[in-house]
């Protein structure tokens, strides 16, 4: 029951920590937080154990672009509390959003790891990028590129005219229908003061 | 709570071993012998050692043993060199010497005729290895046909040569058809069988 040579290189390979990468661009934030925390946990590894240390490295880039279900952005609220006196405060996600592109990307994956001891040492595994300028020392150490959880919807700007052509004319538009990416809606004017 | 969290590896280890059912046997996988039913039998026992007094009462199954079968047992295995050793007012002991080198005994005090011929047999027909207790019922040289896993396993070999991070391998993979990419195969169908499509007013 010997182990050859490239047997016992095979076995270092196994328990080496990778690096992943993956693109947020127009992605579900709950359910990338879900497969993005499964990595870090080494939960998609054949040889996973809870107490094992298997755990990889997952590079999150286009955070800012990243997506939610309908009325989210407003509607979702975080509760954050330092326990100090006036410290509860209740924000919004397109506040924390604005603030900063990361966190929420932070949080999400960090809810999907679960309570537990070990979360604190998965999370530092996680490199989170606003935009897709990602520094090459970070870069280099990447093996494998993430599936995204699901297809990017294209803006109705974002097709040719020449492919609108292409595509069979379904229905008729009315005598009076207006294209919005042709004329744009101008944005309302900022609120004056009341005169007195 | 600490940075690393503290293990007390020495109360582990003793708790496992006081699990452990016989912790004086040796522990051990079964092992095959690959001339399986090719050969000959070799009786392993080459010595075997009678040890008794002639006077006191624990001997007395033993000196009844050489009194009746002895000579039945030496002439039935010819490869087994007997000696009967009498010591005074010691306790009688079988003493087996094999082919390996090892050396195999027994106490057989207060033992009647019967009992120590069983002892006499076992001794004979034992290999001479070592008694050891199996950790599993089973062993293997190949223990896994499809091979061991590593990260590289299933990966696609494109991600070699391209530089991360890039958008063809990012995208999502789905069974499921979008009303778009459905609209757009039935045009490809009908361009295909060269069918006019016109609205019936029926659904798709």
């Amino acid at each position: 029951m010997g182990m050859t040579r490239l047997q016992r290189v095979q076995q270092w390979l196994v328990f080496a920590r990778q690096w992943h990468i993956v693109d947020a661009q127009g992605q579900d934030i709950d359910r990338l937080g879900e497969k993005v925390a499964r990595f870090l946990k080494g939960a998609h590894k054949p040889i996973y154990h809870p107490e094992t240390d298997c755990g990889d490295h997952v590079v999150v880039y286009n955070c800012r672009q990243v997506a939610m279900k309908g009325f989210e952005w407003k509607h979702r609220e975080y509760f954050f509390n330092r326990e100090y006196p006036r410290s509860k405060n209740l924000l919004s996600a397109w506040e924390i959003h604005e603030f900063d592109p990361c966190r929420l990307m932070f949080l999400s994956v960090y809810q999907s790891l679960g309570r537990n001891l070990v979360r604190r040492r998965h999370i530092e595994r996680l490199h989170l990028f606003a935009d897709d300028e990602i520094p090459p020392r970070i870069l280099q150490n990447v093996s494998n590129q993430m599936e995204q959880v699901q297809s990017v919807p294209r803006r109705s700007d974002q097709i040719s005219a020449e492919e609108r052509s292409r595509f069979p004319a379904i229905f008729d538009w009315k005598e009076d229908h207006l294209v919005d990416w042709e004329a744009p809606r101008v944005p309302p004017a900022e609120p004056t003061e009341k005169k007195k | 709570m600490p940075a690393r969290a503290r293990v007390d590896r020495i109360k582990v280890l003793y708790n496992a071993a006081k699990s452990l059912p016989y912790p004086w046997l040796l522990r051990d996988y079964p092992k095959t012998v690959l001339h399986n039913g090719v050969g000959r039998f070799v009786c392993q026992l080459q010595r075997l050692t009678f040890t008794f007094c002639k006077s006191t009462e624990p001997s007395f199954g033993v000196r009844q043993f050489i009194e009746h079968d002895l000579l039945d047992f030496a002439r039935e295995n010819p490869v087994v060199v007997v000696y009967v050793q009498p010591v005074r007012h010691k306790l009688p002991m079988l003493v087996g010497e094999y082919l390996n080198g090892r050396t195999a005994s027994t106490l057989v005090k207060n033992m009647d005729r019967d009992e120590v011929a069983r002892h006499v047999n076992y001794l004979r027909t034992r290999s001479g290895q070592r008694i050891v207790q199996f950790e599993r019922d089973e062993a293997t040289n190949n223990p896994s046909v499809q091979g061991m896993w590593h990260p590289m396993l299933h990966q696609d070999t494109a991600m070699n040569s391209a530089a991360l991070p890039d958008a063809t391998f990012s995208k999502h993979h789905s069974s499921k058809q979008s009303a778009t990419e459905r609209v757009l195969q039935m045009l490809e169908e009908a361009r295909v069988t060269n069918v006019q499509l016109v609205d019936d007013g029926s659904p798709i």
